[in-house]
């Protein structure tokens, strides 16, 4: 299977996708921030048609509606108490955006689906080479900024009244989530990135016993589903998203029936 | 006890909301070792006040200085009122108080973050229920893991909003107790605010009455007879 370059980009890919993913939905879950998470994955379908537009290559489009999308709704989320109102606002306002953009470019009905739903055979070593730069920058920032992100992610209303910028750690962290659903979309694409930004610590947080066991377990259900996903997609030629949506729900289902069956 | 050694000094201090006036024109310090009860109705302005001390709100008037290079934000701790912890996720009472640990760059609790966090719950006495689960735990146990994470960085004054509130008889006994252990033997000074008659009589060595009228009493434990306060 790894000896088709296609194959061993989306291997490489998918392995640092499904680690970055595995340790962000730990932070996702914990601050309450699914419905975020699912609104900047839509945002980086039109920031994707906004780089076909503007010649700049899809990923760095994602890129930059995403974090401009995490800025807006933190600097928002901080004048205004309608959180919600203001992210769907965010949301159709990009969206409409997507539209426009796909139109103004002439894009193709296939190129836009392999952006709504991923597609491993769209990913180049070019990719593979900008994943590795978006996810290691991911991952150190996780790393250094890991003890105060904690204690704002578990006890936010103590870490306000801390000595902590609670508004900065929370912009850098919705910038590392919107860095991260741009990488994430080159393979589960941009209306499903939500699967392995939640679903992965969901079940978690059902086995581990501390912060540590969330995140190895996290990071293995991720993998899990992204391996078996791409291992499926190449004997069945059928998409990669429905096999790591469909691993990860029988993971997620699986759980609960076991926590049951120990009740 | 030691000397007293202010800690903050508040000169005139004036705060409001749209028109009305909370306090006007209070003046008061806090010294090393006090315990000081804030007390009033409700809407009165005690928690307010106590933001003004962390100096996390600007007053309309007056000031709030924190005296001596070794007193600012860090050296005060603080337990709010309400807390939004992430219930549903296995946090343990140690965990918690690691929490605030957070100047470190190192991502695990190192030997020496380990040993704060057992000096911390050992003053509270909770060193053989670190492993519990905090939501599991109950409400007397969950105040002194939030005092205890209060304490992880020694702090020279520790500010409580309403810390024995909704607790039984002999849980509010555990953390009061606790509070006099730290002000008599560690010299760190007790802020809070508290609607309960019994602590403030028992404990206090000043009393801060807040009226919500622009008019307020500073005074010792006789203040409360005197004024006749409604709690």
């Amino acid at each position: 299977m790894l000896n088709s370059e296609f194959m061993l980009n989306a291997f490489v890919a998918g392995t640092l996708i499904a680690v970055v993913c595995g340790v962000m939905s730990i932070f996702v879950l914990i601050r309450k921030l699914p419905f975020l998470t699912h609104v900047i994955s839509e945002i980086g379908f039109s920031g994707a048609a906004f780089g076909i537009f503007a010649g700049l290559p899809p990923i760095t489009g994602m890129l930059i509606f995403t974090s401009l999308a995490a800025v807006l709704t933190s600097v928002g989320a901080n004048k205004f108490s309608s959180n919600d109102s203001l992210v769907s606002v965010i949301s159709a306002l990009f969206m409409g955006s997507g539209a426009l953009f796909l139109t103004l470019a002439q894009g193709n009905a296939s190129y836009a689906t392999s952006l709504m739903f991923g597609s491993i055979t769209a990913i180049t070593k070019e990719n593979v080479q900008q994943i590795m730069i978006v996810a290691g920058l991911v991952l150190v920032t996780i790393i250094l900024l890991f003890r105060p992100l904690k204690y704002d992610s578990f006890d936010p209303v103590g870490s306000r009244y801390s000595s902590l910028n609670s508004y900065v750690i929370s912009l850098i962290f919705l910038i590392m989530t919107a860095f991260t659903a741009s990488v994430a979309a080159q393979m589960v694409g941009a209306l499903l990135i939500f699967v392995l930004l939640t679903l992965p610590a969901a079940i978690a947080f059902y086995w581990g016993r501390n912060f540590f066991e969330l995140i190895v377990i996290s990071i293995c259900c991720a993998l899990i589903g992204t391996w078996g996903g791409l291992y499926l997609t190449y004997v069945t030629n059928l998409p990669v998203t429905f096999f790591i949506t469909l691993i990860e729900s029988i993971l997620f289902f699986g759980t609960l029936l076991a926590k049951k069956v120990q009740q | 006890m030691t000397k007293n050694k202010t800690l903050i000094e508040i000169t005139n201090l004036t705060m409001g909301f749209d028109q009305r006036l909370l306090f006007k024109n209070l003046n008061m310090t806090i010294d090393k070792g006090d315990f000081l009860s804030i007390i009033g109705p409700n809407g009165t302005g005690k928690s307010t006040f106590l933001h003004l001390l962390m100096k996390k709100l600007t007053p309309k008037g007056g000031k709030v200085t924190y005296i001596g290079t070794n007193f600012g934000p860090k050296q005060i701790g603080f337990v709010p009122q309400t807390r939004n912890i992430a219930e549903d996720y296995p946090l343990n009472i140690f965990s918690f108080v690691g929490l605030r640990l957070y100047d470190n760059l190192i991502p695990w609790l190192t030997r020496k973050d380990k040993e704060k966090i057992q000096a911390a719950l050992k003053k509270v006495r909770l060193t053989e229920k670190s492993d519990n689960l905090l939501y599991s735990s109950s409400g007397g146990e969950k105040q002194r893991a939030y005092i205890a994470q209060a304490l992880i960085t020694k702090p020279k004054m520790i500010i409580l909003d309403e810390p024995t509130n909704g607790l039984d008889e002999r849980s509010k006994n555990e953390v009061v107790e606790i509070l006099k252990n730290l002000q008599v033997k560690d010299h760190v000074a007790i802020v809070l605010v508290s609607h309960d008659p019994d602590v403030v009589r028992k404990n206090s060595t000043k009393i801060l009455q807040l009226n919500g009228d622009a008019t307020f009493a500073v005074g010792d434990q006789t203040l409360v007879e005197k004024n006749n306060v409604e709690f």
